[in-house]
C-alpha cells in the first residue's frame, strides 16, 4: 500500500476535523487514515442534525459530511452549516451522479468524494479540497 | 241604369225619357258589349250594334226570336235561360258566365248580367242583357289553371280577406283537404293553428309590404315541412309550395350522421391522447353533451375493490362530482344497477320509466330520455357511462354511444395497466436505486475494513487478515441473499428477519470452522437492513474471536424479549484474562465490536467469562 509522505507538502497537519456519517465503520476508518495525516478529529456525529450542531459549536477547519443520513441529510446539514459558519466540507457519498455533486457545488461545499473511499485515494482528495478552499 | 222616382210622376216620365234616349245612344255605340232585351216571353225584343257584332246576328234577324237561340243545346236541355230568367226577377239581377253560341254556330265564353225591367206598378216587363266575348280572358285563366295543374309546385292563391280562390290539385294531399272543402273559405280559419305561426306572419308581411317571401316552417299539425313562395298581388295572394319533409329529415339525418362522426372522433383523440384518465373521461362527457344533446352525461369507474362506482367525470346540466351520486355502490341506484346487470339500459320514456327513481325531478327537468352502458373490458366491468336527454335518443346514437362505450372501457383498463406498470416501475426504480446504494455502501463497509487491517505503514498483510476480511465479505453475502428474498415479496426491503439471516451465516461460519463446532439458538426479530448488516458483521466479529481465542465449541444466541434483543456468543477455552480490559486491550477486531454495537445497534457490550469456563460477550441493543 502506498502511503502519504512527510516530503509531500501536508495542508491538513493540526487541522480540527469534524466527521459527520452514520456507519460506525467509516468513523473507525476515517479516525485511522486522518491519525496519518496529523489532523485531529474533534467532533464526530451520527446524523445531520447532530453534526450540525457539533459543528457551530466547535468551529473546525475541516468537515467531513455523508450525504446520506436520517433526518437532516448531509446537503441539507451542510446548508444549515455555510449559512453561519464559512468551513470546508466535503461531501461523501454513494451517489456518483453529476447532478449531486453540482447540488453540493451550488450549495458552497468544497469536495465531493465518492465512497467507498480508500486512504491512497480519499487523503489527495481532501487535501486538495482543503488546498482550494483556503484562498477563498 | 236609371231609377224611377215614384214621387213626381211629371218629372218621373222626363226622366224616363231622357234615360231611354240615353239608353238607345249608349246601346248604338257600345261596340264592346252585346246589350239587348228580352220580353216577358222569353224572346228578344231590342238588339245593339255590340250585339250584333259578337252574336252576328242582325237586328232584323233576331228579334222575336227566343233567347235560348244564343244558349248552347246542353243549357238549353238544362233550362239554364229558365234559370237566369228567374234569378232576375226574383233578385232583380243575375250574374252569369257561361258558353253562348253564334250564329254561325259558334261558342264564345260570355260574362254578363240579366236585368229584370219593371213598369212604375212593378210589373216585370221583359229583362235587360249585357253580356261581353270573355274567350279571351277564360283562354288565359284557362292557361293559368292548366299550368298551375301541370306544375309539380303545390299552389294556392288567397283573396284579400284571406279567403282560398284557387287551390291546384297538387295542393290537395299536402293540405289534406280537398278543393271543394276549402274554396271561399279563410285559411286562418280551415288552418287555424297556422294563426300566430310563420305563415301567419310571413303572409301579413307580403300583403302589407308587397313583397315576395320565402320560408320553410314546419306544421305541426300536418307533421310537415313545407318551403313557401308567397306572391302579393292586387288581389290578394298567390302561393307555391313543396313538401320538404323528406329533405329536411334528409338533412336533419346527415347533421346527425356529422354530429355523431363529431362525437366519435372527439371521444377517440381524447382517448388516444395521453392525458390523465379524468381529463379523457371529462373531454367525453362534453362530446356527449356537444355533439349528442345530452342535457347531461356522466362517467364511473369501479374503485379497486369492485364495490362502488366513483363518479369521475360529468358535463352538462351538472358538472359537480360530489353530491349522493359521486359513490355508488354497486347494485344501487340504476347506475349501481347497470353494472351488476352488465347490460345498458335505454329508455325514451323516462317518465314512468321504474329505473328512474325521482319521477318529480325528471319531470320539473323535463328529461325524456336515458342511455346507461356499462363499461365492459375483457368481459369485467370498469364502470358505467350516462346520459340523460330533454328529447328522445335515436338508435343510431345508441348505437354511437355503444361504441364509445367500449372505447371507454378499453381506455379506462388501458391507463389502469399503465398506472400499474407506472408504479412498479417507480418501486422497481427505488429498488435499484436502494440495491445500489447498499451495494455501495457494503464496498464501503469492505474498503473501510481492509484499511482498518492495514492502513498503517505495512508493506505486508498476514494471511490472517486476509480470511478476516474474506469472512466479511460472507457475511455481507449472506445478507445480500436475505435481502434478494425479500426483495421478491416486499419489493422495497424496510425490514430484514434476524433468524433467516443468522441461519444463513452461521453455518457458513461453520464451513470456515475446521474441527470446532458452532451451535446456535435464533429467535427471530426485524431489524432495518442498516443494523442488521451490523448485527451481520458484529456476529462475524465475535465468532471468528470466540473461534480463534477457544478451545472447543461457540455457542451463538440471539434472543427477542419484547424491545430488546440480547446476543450472546461464548466459547470453551481460558476466557478473557483477569485483568482484561476492552478499553485498553482497544485493537482493530474491539473497535469493530465496539462500533458496530454500539453505535450501529444502539446497543451496550459485556466482556465476561462463564462459570465453567470460557469467555462470554453479551451484546444488548434495542429493536426497531
Amino acid at each position: 500500500m502506498q502511503q502519504p509522505t512527510g516530503e509531500v507538502p501536508n495542508p491538513l497537519a493540526g487541522k480540527r476535523i469534524v466527521v459527520i456519517d452514520d456507519e460506525a465503520i467509516t468513523h473507525l476508518q476515517l479516525r485511522k487514515l486522518l491519525r496519518t495525516v496529523g489532523a485531529v478529529i474533534v467532533g464526530e456525529a451520527m446524523d445531520g442534525a447532530e453534526g450540525a450542531e457539533r459543528v457551530l459549536l466547535l468551529q473546525p477547519d475541516v468537515v467531513i459530511m455523508d450525504m446520506n443520513m436520517p433526518g437532516l441529510n448531509g446537503l441539507q446539514a451542510a446548508e444549515q452549516i455555510l449559512a453561519s459558519y464559512r468551513v470546508c466540507i466535503v461531501m461523501l457519498s454513494a451517489f456518483a451522479a453529476e447532478e449531486y455533486q453540482e447540488q453540493a457545488r451550488r450549495i458552497g461545499t468544497c469536495g465531493y468524494i465518492v465512497k467507498p473511499i480508500t486512504g491512497n485515494t480519499f487523503l489527495p482528495a481532501l487535501q486538495a479540497a482543503y488546498t482550494k478552499f483556503q484562498p477563498l | 241604369m236609371s231609377t224611377l222616382n215614384p214621387g213626381n210622376p211629371a218629372v218621373s216620365r222626363k226622366v224616363l225619357m231622357d234615360d231611354a234616349e240615353r239608353l238607345k245612344l249608349i246601346e248604338e255605340n257600345v261596340r264592346d258589349y252585346a246589350i239587348f232585351t228580352v220580353d216577358t216571353n222569353g224572346c228578344i225584343a231590342s238588339w245593339n250594334l255590340g250585339a250584333e257584332r259578337i252574336l252576328r246576328y242582325s237586328e232584323a234577324e233576331i228579334n222575336g226570336q227566343p233567347l235560348t237561340l244564343l244558349f248552347t243545346p246542353e243549357d238549353r236541355a238544362a233550362n239554364r235561360h229558365e234559370e237566369e230568367m228567374t234569378a232576375a226577377r226574383e233578385t232583380g239581377r243575375a250574374e252569369d258566365e257561361r258558353w253562348h253560341m253564334r250564329k254561325d254556330g259558334s261558342r264564345f265564353w260570355a260574362s254578363g248580367i240579366l236585368t229584370a225591367l219593371r213598369d212604375e206598378s212593378g210589373a216585370l216587363r221583359g229583362y235587360a242583357k249585357i253580356l261581353r266575348d270573355a274567350t279571351d280572358r277564360k283562354h288565359e285563366q284557362e292557361r293559368a289553371v292548366q299550368i298551375l295543374e301541370s306544375i309539380t309546385n303545390a299552389f294556392f292563391a288567397l283573396d284579400r280577406d284571406w279567403r282560398f280562390t284557387y287551390i291546384n290539385k297538387q295542393a290537395e294531399p299536402l293540405l289534406r283537404r280537398s278543393r271543394e272543402e276549402l274554396l271561399g273559405k279563410s285559411v286562418w280559419d280551415e288552418f287555424p293553428e297556422a294563426v300566430e305561426s310563420i305563415f301567419y306572419t310571413a303572409y301579413h308581411r307580403a300583403i302589407a309590404e308587397q313583397i315576395t317571401v320565402t320560408f320553410e316552417e314546419y306544421y305541426p299539425p300536418l307533421s310537415t315541412w313545407f318551403s313557401v313562395k308567397a306572391y302579393p298581388s292586387q288581389d290578394g295572394l298567390s302561393i307555391y309550395f313543396e313538401n320538404i319533409t323528406d329533405r329536411k329529415r334528409a338533412e336533419e339525418r346527415q347533421r346527425q350522421r356529422e354530429r355523431r362522426a363529431a362525437f366519435g372522433a372527439e371521444v377517440g383523440a381524447a382517448l388516444s391522447r395521453n392525458d390523465a384518465l379524468d381529463m379523457s373521461l371529462q373531454t367525453c362527457t362534453e362530446a356527449m353533451v356537444r355533439h349528442l344533446d345530452a342535457a347531461f352525461a356522466r362517467v364511473w369507474t369501479l374503485d379497486e375493490q369492485g364495490n362502488v362506482l366513483e363518479l369521475r367525470a360529468s358535463a352538462g346540466l351538472y358538472t359537480h362530482l360530489d353530491g349522493p351520486h359521486s359513490r355508488v355502490p354497486v347494485g344501487r341506484y340504476k347506475i349501481g344497477m347497470i353494472a351488476v346487470e352488465r347490460r345498458p339500459h335505454l329508455s325514451n320514456a323516462v317518465i314512468g320509466d321504474p329505473q328512474v327513481g325521482d319521477q318529480e325531478w325528471a319531470a320539473r327537468e323535463g328529461m325524456v330520455a336515458f342511455a346507461g352502458y356499462p363499461l365492459l373490458a375483457a368481459g369485467q366491468v370498469v364502470g358505467v357511462m350516462a346520459m340523460f336527454a330533454r328529447q328522445t335518443i335515436g338508435e343510431d346514437t345508441f348505437n354511437a354511444l355503444a361504441l364509445a362505450s367500449d372505447a371507454l372501457a378499453q381506455t379506462i383498463q388501458r391507463k389502469r395497466a399503465e398506472a400499474q406498470i407506472q408504479t412498479l416501475n417507480e418501486r422497481l426504480q427505488r429498488l435499484v436505486t436502494e440495491t445500489h446504494h447498499r451495494v455501495k455502501n457494503n464496498l464501503q463497509v469492505m474498503s473501510a475494513m481492509i484499511d482498518l487491517h492495514t492502513y498503517g505503514g505495512e508493506t505486508t498483510v498476514p494471511i490472517s487478515e486476509l480470511q478476516r476480511i474474506s469472512a466479511q465479505i460472507r457475511a455481507l453475502s449472506s445478507l445480500h441473499d436475505i435481502l434478494t428474498l425479500s426483495s421478491k415479496h416486499e419489493g422495497v426491503v424496510e425490514g430484514l428477519p434476524v433468524r433467516p439471516m443468522l441461519e444463513r451465516l452461521l453455518p457458513m461460519l461453520q464451513s470456515a470452522a475446521g474441527e470446532y463446532q458452532i451451535h446456535y439458538e435464533v429467535d427471530d426479530g426485524l431489524l432495518s437492513v442498516k443494523r442488521a448488516t451490523a448485527l451481520s458483521l458484529l456476529v462475524n466479529e465475535l465468532v471468528s474471536n470466540a473461534l480463534k481465542h477457544g478451545t472447543g465449541s461457540v455457542l451463538v444466541r440471539f434472543r427477542c424479549d419484547g424491545h430488546t434483543a440480547t446476543l450472546t456468543v461464548e466459547n470453551d477455552g481460558p476466557g478473557f484474562p483477569a485483568d482484561f480490559d476492552p478499553v485498553t486491550a482497544a485493537n482493530t477486531g474491539l473497535d469493530l465490536i465496539d462500533a458496530f454495537a454500539r453505535h450501529d445497534l444502539r446497543g451496550t457490550v459485556r466482556y465476561t467469562n462463564r462459570p465453567e469456563g470460557g469467555a462470554r460477550v453479551i451484546v444488548e441493543f434495542p429493536l426497531d
